[in-house]
């Protein structure tokens, strides 16, 4: 499977696809809604978690959200880390390990205001 | 700018950046009547992250932990080998690191795993070099295949989510 990512080829993105809500399908049939705390959190994450809802308030919706957000994140790293050429060639690896370190510890996989900042994070680097 | 000798311009340019969604949400706040000085800069208060121990989360820190130090160890030798661009851009990520592992303490009240979400990005760079440089083609593939077992024996034959 190594072997297979470190080649960079199109149908690999198809492959951490798969890969990727395969190691995580409980996340989708055990969906939990995000937490919303109103002390702690911003304004701006309480206004998208209210828009979310308004279009639909399912917890498996918001799985489906979440999985979107961190499988862009890792196609994102990875073009990040391939563009600035920091490492010996271009794979696909940095995508797959995205995968596999967010599937490690469960509370990565439920919608939260870090999430959504990640993407941001990224775009920026 | 954070490898780059320091410019005055450059840093007010930050600044300016830094403060600009303060100023369009008090723009907001003011306009909708919801005006406060406590709304608009909370005070900075620091509190002990409390997630709850488990041998669980001993393992999933390991599987983090493990190949991050071996990817570390690889991205140290193959360094004389890049360019120095590409050497500050692994130097900023650890200075990323270093600076998302502390942002769950800067809470009102004691933070859950969520908060250190961020440290999946350069986590997930150096777990990379782990897969990558390791002349021995049987040691990435097993830290994979034991990454990945171990999710699944989580999800199925342990707490699950």
């Amino acid at each position: 499977m190594i072997g297979l990512l470190k080649q960079k080829t199109p149908a690999n993105i198809l492959i951490l696809f798969v890969l990727g809500i395969l190691i995580r399908l409980p996340a989708f049939r055990n969906a939990a809604l995000p937490k919303l705390d109103t002390t702690n959190d911003a304004f701006l994450y309480r206004e998208i978690i209210n828009a979310l809802h308004a279009i639909n308030g399912n917890a498996f919706f918001f799985a489906v959200i979440t999985y979107v957000l961190l499988f862009t994140q890792a196609l994102q790293l990875n073009k990040l880390i391939n563009d600035q050429r920091m490492m010996q060639r271009n794979t696909y690896l940095p995508a797959t390990a995205y995968l596999l370190v967010t599937a490690l510890i469960p509370d990565w996989n439920i919608f939260s205001a870090p999430l959504f900042v990640n993407s941001l994070v990224l775009l920026v680097f | 700018m954070v490898m780059r000798p320091v410019r005055l311009n450059e840093w007010l340019i930050c600044l300016t950046g830094f403060t600009s969604p303060y100023y369009f949400y008090a723009a907001y706040l003011l306009l909708t009547d919801n005006w406060s000085w406590y709304q608009l800069l909370q005070p900075l208060m620091i509190n002990i992250p409390s997630p709850e121990q488990s041998i669980w989360l001993a393992a999933s820190g390991f599987l983090l932990v493990f190949p991050f130090l071996i990817g570390g160890y690889y991205v140290q030798e193959n360094l004389r080998r890049m360019l120095i661009q590409v050497r500050k851009n692994w130097s900023l990520f650890l200075i990323f690191l270093l600076f998302v592992l502390v942002i769950p303490f800067l809470s009102s009240k004691s933070a859950g795993l969520e908060s250190w979400m961020l440290i999946v990005i350069p986590f997930a760079a150096f777990h990379a070099c782990a897969y990558l440089y390791p002349l021995q083609r049987w040691f990435p593939v097993i830290i994979f295949w034991i990454t990945i077992l171990y999710i699944l024996y989580y999800q199925y034959l342990g707490p699950g989510w």
